[in-house]
């Protein structure tokens, strides 16, 4: 019975949730065709343009491009910033001496890195995967530091008792114990990941997403902008869906974690 | 710090860093002060916190209000839960060519895009701060013989409060973020044109100040903010413990 009642509440809770999404296109496709042509692209117009993206000589001249940045720049940031937290976490030496100098990194905004990044790079070298990297690392080395620094103690004496080899102890022990903080690092490096790949190509690239909507803006191509941008929402949607199926996968054994809901 | 600073002069003189687009450390802080002493600094500056604390102000606004709605009725939080789910995961700055197209360059478009990118931390913290105030709290105002208004004002505002200011604190750094990622690409003033300006003038050491000084308005920001929280955490941690 209650169970019933639940199913039918959470039923007409997505019909609203999709009654209100499809108000919203609605109301986008009122303003467009009300206002002027040169400031709003209609939806209509946008998903066309988004599909002549994709299906047009920019595949592989802009979008592919910036899929394998944030790749890159994304593979680095979780390699180097979960590899040196877990050491930093064990060695408690350093700790202290690093941390200072990580928390004011993590504080400095992150478009700051771009103008830094074309001074040291020239366009030589591929100013946007490095971005994306010193854009993203420092959450990602903050909360793997945090949660290897917070291993249940009697793990670690565990592994001791059973003389475990140290990268035995940092493989099985340490990493395992401190995902749950990683992955919530990993997701905020993610949308961060996206938004540098984008301010990366409209400062200091001539090819990718980010360059595209910027000039199609510049030479008032409307619906092109708008298609872009889309398509920007339409990859940050794809990779923070698939991240939080991922981390329920990855942190399933693990009876503290309810899942990363939202709102 | 100190070790950081060591770092950077080390990389320049082993000559991993190229001499004049990167300059001393030193040079860095005396141009940087020499800058805001003269004005060249000072005025982008108070540019870029202008449109930061008016974007940061409308986003808690908004939030506030929408967050608070989502927290207290299911079929707004219904609403609200798809369009957060579609609106919040677009890249802030992919839409700085449709702010330009909509408002023209500007303080309106660079508050468009502060307040696209900072209102869902405060929105979601609020709306989840505002649900999670236990039942049995505000039942005892009532029978306190608070009406229904005074319980908002003095046990859901309260209990909510250290979550919202979470959120603010984690929104102030977007909003300077973003400010300054608008300024950079559209050159409409403030530190991030300031910046820009420089770096292609081949000012590098202006351009570096700037960087310095960007730098250092972060932390401060997240010094004042984390303040702020404590100070308001600090009774609901009271709370806990005597909860558990």
């Amino acid at each position: 019975m209650s169970t019933a009642r639940a199913a039918v509440a959470a039923s007409a809770e997505r019909l609203l949730g999709w009654l209100a999404f499809v108000g919203a296109v609605a109301a986008w496709q009122v303003v467009a065709t009300m206002g002027e042509a040169r400031s709003v692209a209609s939806f209509g117009d946008s998903a066309r343009a988004l599909v002549d993206i994709l299906w047009g000589p920019d595949l592989a001249d802009h979008v592919l491009p910036s899929l394998g940045r944030v790749v890159a720049g994304f593979g680095v940031t979780a390699l180097v910033g979960i590899g040196f937290g877990l050491l930093l976490g064990t060695f408690h030496g350093i700790e202290p001496w690093v941390r200072p100098v990580i928390e004011f990194l993590r504080a400095v905004p992150p478009p700051l890195i771009v103008p830094v990044a074309m001074m040291i790079m020239g366009l030589s070298g591929n100013v946007v995967i490095t971005v994306i990297v010193f854009g993203t690392l420092w959450p990602v080395l903050i909360n793997t530091l945090d949660g290897a620094s917070r291993v249940e103690p009697l793990y670690l004496d565990t592994a001791r008792v059973f003389r475990s080899p140290r990268w035995v102890v940092l493989r099985s022990v340490v990493l395992p114990a401190s995902l749950p903080t990683i992955m919530a690092g990993l997701r905020t490096a993610l949308s961060i990941s996206l938004i540098m790949l984008v301010l990366g190509e409209m400062l200091a690239s001539s090819t990718g997403i980010g360059y595209l909507i910027l000039t199609s803006q510049q030479t008032f191509d409307v619906p092109a902008t708008y298609g872009g941008v889309l398509l920007l929402g339409l990859l940050g949607w794809t990779f923070d869906t698939l991240f939080v199926v991922i981390e329920r996968r990855v942190l399933r054994w693990n009876s503290e974690f309810s899942g990363g809901s939202d709102v | 710090m100190a070790a950081a600073v060591g770092v950077w002069e080390l990389l320049r003189a082993v000559g991993v860093f190229p001499e004049p687009f990167v300059p001393s450390f030193g040079s860095i802080v005396i141009a940087a002060g020499r800058d805001l002493l003269n004005g060249t600094l000072l005025r982008p500056l108070a540019t870029t916190l202008t449109a930061w604390s008016l974007g940061l102000a409308i986003a808690a606004g908004l939030g506030l209000v929408l967050g608070a709605a989502m927290g207290t009725w299911w079929w707004a939080a219904a609403t609200g839960r798809i369009l957060v789910r579609f609106l919040r995961p677009v890249p802030s700055v992919a839409l700085i060519p449709v702010a330009i197209l909509a408002a023209g360059l500007g303080l309106k478009m660079t508050l468009i895009l502060v307040v696209f990118a900072s209102v869902w931390p405060i929105l979601i913290n609020t709306a989840y701060g505002v649900r999670e105030v236990p039942q049995p709290y505000r039942d005892t105002g009532r029978v306190a013989g608070l009406s229904a208004s005074r319980v908002v004002l003095r046990v859901t505002v309260p209990a909510a409060l250290p979550a919202v200011a979470t959120g603010i604190r984690v929104s102030a750094a977007i909003a300077l973020a973003v400010t300054i990622a608008t300024e950079l690409i559209t050159g409409t003033g403030g530190l991030g044109a300031h910046i820009q300006t420089a770096r292609q003038g081949a000012q590098f050491v202006d351009a570096y100040a700037g960087i310095l000084l960007g730098g250092l308005i972060g932390h401060l920001i997240n010094i004042v903010a984390l303040g702020l929280e404590r100070r308001v955490l600090f009774w609901s941690a009271e709370h806990r413990k005597q909860r558990s």
